[in-house]
C-alpha cells in the first residue's frame, strides 16, 4: 500500500441516482483496498433528482467523500474544471460516475502515472453501447479537429484519465470559459500514454449527452483552439476580391469595346453588388464568431459558483455505538 | 467528609480560573480533576492562537470581544505569551465566505490594524488561489507556561485544593449540598461549577440534569516543522474551508489544522451522549496528508514541510452558533437557590473568561 501519496477521484454527477450509489461503494472499495490516503470528490452539476441526497446519506458513514454541489446546471466541462480545482491529490483521477468507467483500473492507471506519465488517459478498445453514426461522426471530428488546431487528440480516449499534479496545476491555470477539455488537456501537454480498457454499458439511466450537445462540443472545441477556419475565410475573401477587380476591369474594357449591347449601368451593378454582398455577409459571420467568443474572454465571470461544500464527517448515533 | 463552599469539576484554564476566582473572595475551593495533571484537553490541545478578532469576519459580536480582551490576556499572561512570529492572514479567491474588500473594511471598522504583506511574503502563495494577504498582529500562548503561572497563582491561596484522579460521575442533591460522586468518595458543596468542556454533558445526563445544545467534534491537529525560510510566519487561510498553520510554543513546532479535514467525526449530543474523551483516546488515522497537500497548494514552500505527529481531542460548538461562527460562553443554571448553585459553563475561546468573571460575581 502506498503510504506516501494521495489519490483524488473527480467525477461529475448529474442526474445519477440510479448510478451514484454503486458507483461511489465501487470506487471507495477499490481506493481503500489500494490507497491509504484518498479523496472521492462528487461534483453535483445541479441534479434535480435524488443524486445529491444519496451522496450526503454516504458521507455520514464513510470516511473521504467530498462533495462539491454547483449552483445550477453548467455542462459536464464546468464539473469537471471545479471537481480539478479544489482535488489535493498527488494524482487525481477523472471519470465518470454512471459506471461506465470501471473503478478496478484506477490502480492501473496511477502505476503507470507513477512510472513517470503526466497523464495516462483509458483507452477505449470497443465503443459498447454506442450507435454507428456516432462512432462515424467522432472518428471523423477528431481527424478534422486535428487538422485544424494541430492538437492530436487519440479518438480512443475518453475522459477517464489520471493527471499528475502538475498538470491538474497547469489545467486549473487556463481561464477561459470555453472548456472543451480534451483540448485543453492537449493544449498542456506533458508525457502521455494510454491503458487499453473497455467501457462498460450504461449501468442504469439514460446518457444525458445528445448529437445537439456533441456539436455544440465539437464547434467549441475547433473554434476555441484554432484560428484556422478565420484565415480559410480570409483567403477566400482574397480570392474572391482578386476575382472582383479582375472581372470589373473586364466588364469597363468590354463596355468601352461594345457599349451599345448592354444596357447602361447595368453589368457594373449587377457584378459589384453580388460580390460585395456575399463578401460581406462571410466577412460579418466570421468576425461575429470571433468577436462573440473575445466577449465571453473578455468578461472574465468566474466559471461557476459552488452553493454547497461538504465533506465525509461520520456521525455518531445510536445505531454505531458497537465501534466505542 | 467536610463540606466546601466552592466545587468546580476540571482543571483546564476555566477551571483554575473560577478557582482563582473564588479563593481570592477568601472562600474554601476544591478542583476535582479527572487526569492526573491539570490543562491536558481542550486547553493546551488546540490551536495556541490568542485572538485579536481577525478571525471572525462574519460575526462582529465576536470579533470586537476578542479585540478587547486580546491586550488584557496579553498583558496579565505576558509570561506565556509568545509575539516572536508573524501572523500573515490571506483571502482565498475562490470559495472564500469574504473576499479582500469585505475583509478591509472589516477591520476598518472594528478598528484592528491590517497591513498588506511585503513581496517576500506575498510571494509564497500561489498567486491563483490567494487574493490577497496581511500582516496581522495576533499572539500564542504557551500552554505550559500559562499552566505553570495559573498553578503559581493559586499556590498564593491555601483555601484551594487540588485533587487529580478524581472523575466526578454524578452530582446529586442530598440536605441541601450538592454531593458529587467521585470513585466510592462524596465530595460535598454549596456551590459547584461543572467546566468540563466537552464532558459537560455526559455528566448533566448521568445527574439527571438538562443538557446543553452541544454539537461534539473529535478533532484532529497536525505538529509540523516548516521549513526555515518561512519558521518565523504563521498562516491562516480566510475564510470557509481553508487551513491554518501557526506557531505551537509548547512544542517548538507549527500547529496544522483544517476546516475540512480537522474534524474526523461529529455527533449531536442531544440524540447521542456518551463520554467523548474515551473516543479521543483511541487511535485515528491521521489525515495530514490531506491537510498538507492541499495546503502546498497555496504556498507551494510548505512542501518541504515535515510532519510530526498529531493530537487528538473534543471540541464542542453550541448549536446555536453554528451558522454565524460566534464563539461566546455558554453559561446554565441547573439549581440557583440562596445557598445551592449548580452551573455549567462552557468557555469556547480562552480570552473568553474576561466575559465570564462579570457573571460570576453573582454566586
Amino acid at each position: 500500500m502506498n503510504q506516501d501519496i494521495l489519490i483524488s477521484v473527480v467525477a461529475p454527477v448529474y442526474n445519477e441516482e440510479e448510478c451514484v450509489e454503486k458507483y461511489m461503494q465501487e470506487t471507495l472499495k477499490v481506493l481503500s483496498d489500494n490507497y491509504l490516503n484518498y479523496e472521492l470528490i462528487l461534483v453535483d452539476d445541479g441534479s434535480t433528482d435524488n443524486s445529491k441526497d444519496l451522496i450526503k446519506k454516504m458521507q455520514g458513514s464513510i470516511d473521504n467523500i467530498r462533495l462539491l454541489s454547483l449552483s445550477r446546471n453548467y455542462g459536464r466541462e464546468i464539473a469537471i474544471t471545479a471537481g480539478l480545482e479544489s482535488s489535493i491529490g498527488d494524482y487525481v483521477i477523472l471519470m465518470d460516475s454512471d459506471l461506465q468507467d470501471p473503478s478496478s483500473l484506477i490502480p492501473d492507471l496511477v502505476d503507470k502515472a507513477i512510472s513517470g506519465f503526466d497523464v495516462v488517459y483509458a483507452a477505449r478498445t470497443h465503443r459498447i453501447g454506442e450507435t454507428f453514426l456516432k462512432k462515424i461522426l467522432s472518428k471523423y471530428f477528431y481527424k478534422i479537429a486535428a487538422k485544424l488546431t494541430g492538437f492530436d487528440i487519440p479518438d480512443n480516449a475518453g475522459d477517464f484519465r489520471v493527471f499528475s499534479r502538475k498538470v491538474v496545476n497547469s489545467i486549473n491555470q487556463l481561464k477561459e470559459q470555453n472548456r472543451y477539455m480534451k483540448m485543453l488537456y492537449a493544449y498542456v501537454g506533458f508525457s502521455s500514454i494510454g491503458i487499453p480498457f473497455e467501457r462498460q454499458k450504461r449501468f442504469a439511466g439514460k446518457t444525458k449527452y445528445n448529437y445537439l450537445n456533441l456539436i455544440n462540443a465539437s464547434l467549441d472545441a475547433v473554434i476555441s483552439f484554432s484560428s484556422k477556419p478565420l484565415r480559410i475565410v480570409s483567403i477566400f475573401s482574397v480570392s474572391l476580391s482578386l476575382l472582383l477587380l479582375i472581372s470589373s476591369i473586364g466588364v469597363f474594357f468590354y463596355k468601352l469595346i461594345n457599349s451599345s449591347s448592354i444596357i447602361e449601368g447595368w453589368a457594373s451593378t449587377v457584378v459589384l453588388i453580388n460580390f460585395l454582398f456575399s463578401i460581406l455577409f462571410i466577412f460579418l459571420a466570421v468576425i461575429s464568431e470571433y468577436i462573440g467568443r473575445v466577449l465571453v474572454e473578455v468578461k472574465n465571470r468566474p466559471l461557476y459558483y459552488i452553493k454547497e461544500e461538504s465533506t465525509s464527517l461520520k456521525l455518531k448515533d445510536k445505531n454505531i455505538v458497537d465501534d466505542l | 467528609m467536610k463540606a466546601h463552599e466552592v466545587a468546580i469539576i476540571g482543571a483546564g484554564f476555566f477551571g483554575l480560573r473560577i478557582a482563582l476566582f473564588f479563593a481570592k473572595k477568601g472562600m474554601d475551593v476544591i478542583v476535582l480533576e479527572s487526569e492526573n495533571s491539570p490543562f491536558l484537553r481542550a486547553s493546551t490541545i488546540n490551536q495556541a492562537r490568542i485572538h485579536n478578532g481577525y478571525h471572525y469576519p462574519r460575526s462582529y459580536s465576536t470579533a470586537i470581544s476578542s479585540h478587547n480582551h486580546y491586550q488584557r490576556f496579553c498583558d496579565e499572561y505576558s509570561y506565556a505569551v509568545n509575539l516572536n512570529f508573524q501572523n500573515v492572514y490571506a483571502i482565498a479567491k475562490k470559495n472564500s465566505h469574504t473576499t479582500s474588500k469585505q475583509f478591509e473594511s472589516f477591520c476598518e471598522l472594528i478598528d484592528i490594524p491590517l497591513e498588506k504583506t511585503p513581496s517576500d511574503i506575498s510571494n509564497l502563495f500561489s498567486s491563483d488561489l490567494i487574493e490577497s494577504s496581511y500582516l496581522v498582529e495576533e499572539a500564542v500562548f504557551d500552554g505550559e507556561k500559562l499552566k505553570d503561572s495559573l498553578l503559581n497563582e493559586l499556590n498564593k491561596y491555601s483555601n484551594v485544593e487540588i485533587i487529580f484522579n478524581s472523575k466526578v460521575r454524578k452530582i446529586y442533591v442530598k440536605d441541601g449540598l450538592a454531593n458529587l460522586q467521585v470513585h466510592d468518595l462524596q465530595y460535598k458543596a454549596e456551590k459547584v461549577f461543572n467546566t468540563t468542556y466537552a464532558g459537560i454533558n455526559i455528566l448533566l445526563q448521568d445527574s439527571g440534569f438538562e443538557k446543553l445544545d452541544l454539537r461534539l467534534e473529535l478533532t484532529e491537529l497536525a505538529f509540523v516543522k516548516l521549513p526555515k525560510e518561512i519558521k518565523k510566519l504563521g498562516f491562516t487561510i480566510m475564510d470557509g474551508q481553508f487551513f491554518s498553520s501557526i506557531y505551537y510554543p509548547t512544542l517548538n513546532c507549527h500547529s496544522l489544522s483544517h476546516v475540512r479535514y480537522t474534524p474526523h467525526i461529529e455527533w449531536n449530543e442531544k440524540d447521542y451522549c456518551i463520554d467523548p474523551y474515551n473516543l479521543a483516546d483511541q487511535s485515528q488515522k491521521s489525515k495530514y496528508l490531506h491537510m498538507l497537500n492541499d495546503a502546498k497548494r497555496y504556498i507551494p514552500i510548505l512542501k518541504s514541510a515535515k510532519y510530526l505527529h498529531s493530537k487528538y481531542t473534543i471540541k464542542a460548538v453550541p448549536v446555536r452558533n453554528e451558522t454565524n461562527d460566534g464563539r461566546p460562553i455558554v453559561l446554565k443554571e441547573h439549581i440557583n437557590d440562596r445557598d445551592l448553585v449548580v452551573v455549567s459553563i462552557l468557555g469556547s475561546k480562552i480570552d473568553n473568561i474576561y466575559d465570564l468573571e462579570k457573571y460570576l460575581n453573582k454566586y
